[in-house]
């Protein structure tokens, strides 16, 4: 018995020098004992971005545990970005392996703390590039925007439909012009709005946005503002008018209104960017942008409403969502408000 | 729409029915803060007072299903918050500026952690319904064109219509709006008649919270049915300039509310006008007219002149006058 | 029946530390119960403040990083309140300074490295400066108000920088614009934390204010106005020249806050570049009883307070609201706790 407890100790530590020996080639080193830690823009509990990245997290914890790691995941919240680099560098101080800066606007951040501490992984969103121990994931949700302005647009009455945005960034004006570029696709008459309302929590304003585009014709109208979609829902629902969600499942909100959310299975791709922090096996350089065609992308139907919806408009966006899927259609990335408008429909699906 | 729509009647009266909707909870807010300000106090802490009466008004809206509940609940938690501020500036003499700025900051916080605890996740709170539903008033509402601007608002619009003479009576017609008019310019000249500075401040910015309050749950329980941190977004601030905007008037002030609300309306109503306007710079021209306007039109600013000044019984000020009327 | 005899001294002061005392321990009482609420023990999150604050070159580091652009920010305020005039604009200016400086910073003019950083300064000083101007000059030419001006023009700078970051300089992807040369980064001035000389030119531009506002002709002008305007302008200061140049010069201050942060920390334009730096430079300026030297100390306290709590709160796992909630009570103890500020 004596032998063997001291056999143990050589053993764990001959295993720990094969572990490091073996991390060389992409991200720090694994252990049995994990911790990661999560810097959203929102709060975890806010049923939107931030609340979908850490499912993702704990999706990541779960997985993680049936293969033997324990991975300790800890938050914070409601950041700005200056406060977010000091929390990724005090996380990173206190030997936290993966960290998740899940806001755009925390890239700068993750950067610089991934110079200064080059043990730990760090994962950023819609992130330019990936650099030694710092990984950009990007949620393509383009994708999953056009299938909801083609589902929009034939759902719509008026032939009219708009999108209510948040700010006129990167992320999100993809989602926009996806959305109003679907629309297109699916009647190239129709009328796509689209507003920004510079805010992601202005409630009020998102609803007179939406007020307004309702009040100019359209009546299906496509959030892109995260918490201050509630807004659109109000303004929609007294006007008896349609609306699509995004990032969560949000038809339990306003169950009389929402058609459909546009998932971007952010907890999915969180969930499998830090799996492969922890176990190693991220990709040197390599930039996580996955669309449809690698499985972000979802679109939850609100089932009370399932009923409205004819059944070969469903077939439509299934075939629709196929296409896309198997790359036959290219949704394209426009970062600038109003491209959607010019973009030739051919160019879709051409090769 | 179009160019075109600018043409058609249905366009300004979807605006004035907009403008209107914006600017119910800025003229609550505005009401309120043109008495504190007539009595001599600056409360920077509008914005903070307008969240938490918004945080009370959605969780009483959504455990009582009734609207008024809400309302009450909400201008009781502002009139606590005012009275805060009051004993912190007014007794104790505290600068009032820095603290509204902190009571902003914990007010924040404090809805926040409040809202967190009701709930585990936003993802289980469905919208509400409470008072969403517009109220047409009979005959007023069949006006030809601009009645159902006017008239087919929320009750809280013309609660709001209502309360804008009631405040100009009460401070030009009545014992209580003479006096807190006196301690605002003068409070030595008040003391030494008889009037409780003290009290009539104290009262002042009560009535003030209060009104935030109301302003805050009126966005988040008449107009949306929801509560997000952050939703004020900046409103507290606006009111501030609306108050000197209307000087001080309780007419002037709902007007200047509704213009603001107008150019915000409008904002929104030319991002999607087609006529290829910066969708990124159009959120400015509230404020870009708001600027003009004042530059135009309003008159001189003229605080009451014992603003900002703790009033210590032995007529000992201590902060400069704020925004002295130099004509050097 | 008014008798509470406000001077200090004697059973007054006894009075004034009871008060005190009696006050914090409200606060403390009030902060364990919220701690202990979210399951926290008390005691070890006061312990977790002081150390995430104290205890690391590192936290230090950080404590002066955020005290860099609220010590600017309060210089600013202090200026133009020893004139007699709030500047509620400097998150604005900040904002401004901070565009100018970018702007400058991608050197699309080729200056040669050495002169980068300096123009950049001179950009955001200038920049704010200018941008202070204007409603000063609405005020004084017009007689508009300020107090509407400038929270109007607090928007429009956010305003701005958003169309910039989403527009004409945007990066690509990111919600920030490009990065500025590398000639335009100031230098850290401790290795491996994020203090950057934005630090240095805090400190220094508080020394020059302090000297101004003592030892110069300006100074003595821009003082004897906020006192007594009358007596200043019985005494020929030229009071509108010396209000709008101290209101410029306050804007330039807070137009460096926006300098010091590009340079020194982002390196490019980011969105929400300002957490309400005017407005905290406010409450440093009076907490610090308008002294600028002063300023810096409060500036200092206040950050070890910030970064402390943030520690503390990833530390524990206590909700973010909770600090808001601490730091506004704390403050609002200090202020609840002194009777007269006399200057």
């Amino acid at each position: 018995m004596k032998s063997l407890e001291k056999l143990i100790p050589l053993v764990a530590a001959g295993v720990g020098m094969a572990g490091v020996v073996l991390s060389g080639a992409g991200s720090a080193a694994v252990a049995a004992e994990v911790k990661s830690a999560y810097i959203p823009c929102g709060q975890v509990n806010d049923g939107s971005w931030s609340q979908a990245g850490y499912e993702g997290m704990k999706a990541a914890k779960q997985a993680l545990a049936k293969d033997g790691i324990e991975l300790t995941v800890d938050y914070t919240e409601n950041l700005t970005p200056a406060k977010a680099e000091a929390a990724a560098r005090d996380y990173a101080t206190r030997g936290y392996q993966t960290i998740v800066l899940h806001c755009g606007t925390f890239a700068d951040a993750a950067y610089n703390a991934g110079k200064d501490f080059p043990k730990s992984n760090f994962l950023i969103v819609v992130a330019p590039k990936s650099v030694d121990n710092v990984w950009s994931y990007i949620p393509a949700m383009q994708d999953i925007s056009f299938v909801s302005g083609f589902l929009a647009a034939k759902m719509s009455k008026t032939a009219a439909v708009g999108v209510v945005a948040s700010f006129n960034f990167s992320n999100v004006t993809w989602q926009a012009e996806g959305f109003r570029l679907g629309a297109r696709y699916a009647n190239p008459k129709i009328k796509t709005y689209s507003t920004y309302i510079n805010s992601f929590d202005d409630v009020g304003k998102a609803k007179e946005a939406a007020q307004a585009e309702l009040d100019s014709g359209a009546d299906v109208i496509y959030s892109a503002t995260d918490q201050a979609s509630r807004g659109i829902f109000a303004a929609t629902e007294a006007a008896g008018a349609l609306a699509v969600a995004s990032y969560s499942d949000q038809a339990s909100l306003a169950p009389k209104t929402v058609l459909a959310s546009a998932l971007a299975n952010i907890p999915l791709l969180v969930g499998n960017v830090v799996q492969m922090s922890v176990k190693g096996s991220l990709e040197k350089s390599k930039v996580y942008a996955i669309g449809m065609a690698g499985g972000i992308g979802a679109l939850a139907m609100n089932p009370e409403m399932q009923q409205k919806v004819p059944a070969d408009v469903m077939k439509e966006v299934a075939k629709l969502t196929d296409d896309i899927k198997a790359g036959r259609l290219k949704v394209p990335a426009l970062s600038e408000p109003g491209k959607s408008e010019q973009f030739d429909l051919k160019n879709l699906t051409s090769k | 729409m179009t160019l075109h729509s600018f043409v058609e009647i249905t366009f300004w009266i979807s605006l004035l029915a907009a403008s209107i909707r914006i600017a119910t909870p800025l003229i609550f807010a505005s009401l309120g803060e043109t008495v504190v300000e007539r009595a001599g106090l600056l409360n920077v802490g509008v914005e903070g007072m307008m969240a938490l009466g918004a945080v009370s008004g959605f969780l009483a809206a959504f455990y009582s299903a009734n609207a008024w509940i809400a309302f009450l609940v909400a201008i009781v938690v502002g009139s606590l918050a005012g009275l805060i501020f009051g004993l912190l500036t007014v007794v104790r003499g505290a600068d009032q500026i820095v603290t509204g700025i902190v009571l902003n900051i914990l007010a924040l916080g404090v809805a926040s952690f409040v809202y967190q605890n009701a709930f585990a996740s936003a993802n289980n709170v469905p919208q509400l319904h409470v008072t969403t539903a517009p109220l047409a008033l009979p005959w007023l509402s069949n006006i030809p064109w601009v009645g159902r601007a006017l008239f087919a608002q929320s009750p809280l619009v013309y609660l709001a219509y209502l309360l804008v003479p009631v405040f100009w009576f009460l401070l030009e017609r009545t014992p209580w709006g003479l006096n807190t008019k006196a301690v605002g310019e003068h409070p030595e000249a008040a003391d030494s008649l008889g009037i409780d500075v003290w009290r009539v401040r104290l009262q002042a910015i009560i009535l003030g919270g209060a009104m935030a309050g109301l302003g805050g749950a009126t966005i988040a329980v008449a107009q949306v049915g929801a509560y997000v941190d952050g939703m004020i977004a900046g409103r507290g601030f606006i009111v501030l300039a609306i108050v000197v905007f209307g000087g001080w008037n309780p007419w002037r002030v709902a007007f200047a509310s509704l213009f603001f609300g107008a150019a915000e309306a409008l904002q929104l109503r030319l991002q999607i006008s087609g006529m290829g306007l910066p969708n990124q710079l159009l959120p400015g021209l509230p404020y870009l007219l708001t600027i003009v306007v004042v530059v135009f039109v309003a008159g001189r600013a003229g605080y009451p002149a014992a603003i900002n000044q703790p009033y210590l019984r032995r007529g000992l000020t201590i902060m400069p006058k704020l925004f002295q009327k130099s004509d050097g | 029946m008014n008798t509470a005899a406000l001077t200090v001294g004697g059973t007054d002061r006894v009075r004034e530390i009871a008060t005190a005392f009696g006050l914090t321990l409200l606060v403390a009482a009030l902060c364990a119960v919220l701690l202990a609420v979210t399951g926290v023990n008390p005691l070890r999150a006061y312990l977790e403040i002081v150390r995430g604050a104290f205890g690391s070159p590192n936290a230090i580091a950080e404590c002066l990083v955020y005290a860099t652009p609220i010590t600017l920010t309060a210089l600013s305020v202090i200026l133009c309140f020893r004139c007699g005039l709030w500047n509620i604009g400097a998150d604005g200016q900040v904002y401004i300074g901070a565009i100018a400086a970018v702007g400058v910073g991608f050197n699309t003019m080729n200056l040669p490295g050495a002169l980068v950083l300096p123009a950049m300064l001179v950009a955001g000083f200038a920049a704010g400066a200018a941008y202070a101007a204007i409603p000063a000059f609405l005020r004084l030419r017009f007689g508009s108000s300020e107090v509407i001006v400038t929270i109007m023009m607090n928007f429009l700078a956010a305003t701005f920088a958003i169309y910039l970051i989403g527009g004409p300089w945007a990066s690509g992807i990111t919600p920030a614009t490009g990065p500025i040369v590398s000639s335009g980064v100031l230098p850290i001035i401790i290795p491996g934390t994020r203090l950057s000389a934005g630090f240095i030119i805090a400190l220094l531009a508080a020394a020059i204010l302090s000297r101004v506002l003592s030892s110069s002709v300006f100074g003595f002008q821009v003082r004897t106005i906020g006192q007594n305007i009358n007596a200043a302008k019985y005494a020929g200061i030229r009071v509108n020249r010396t209000m709008f140049l101290s209101f410029a010069a306050g804007g330039g201050l807070a137009g460096l806050a926006g300098f010091g942060e590009i340079a020194g920390i982002y390196h490019n334009l980011p969105a929400g570049l300002s957490p309400g730096f005017g407005y905290t430079g406010i409450v440093v300026a009076l907490l610090a009883k308008l002294n600028p030297v002063r300023a810096v100390v409060v500036a200092f306290l206040l950050g070890a307070l910030n970064v402390g709590a943030d520690s503390m709160q990833r530390a524990l796992g206590v909700p973010v609201s909770i600090v808001a909630i601490m730091e506004g009570l704390l403050i609002l103890l200090i202020l609840a706790a002194r009777l007269i500020d006399r200057r």
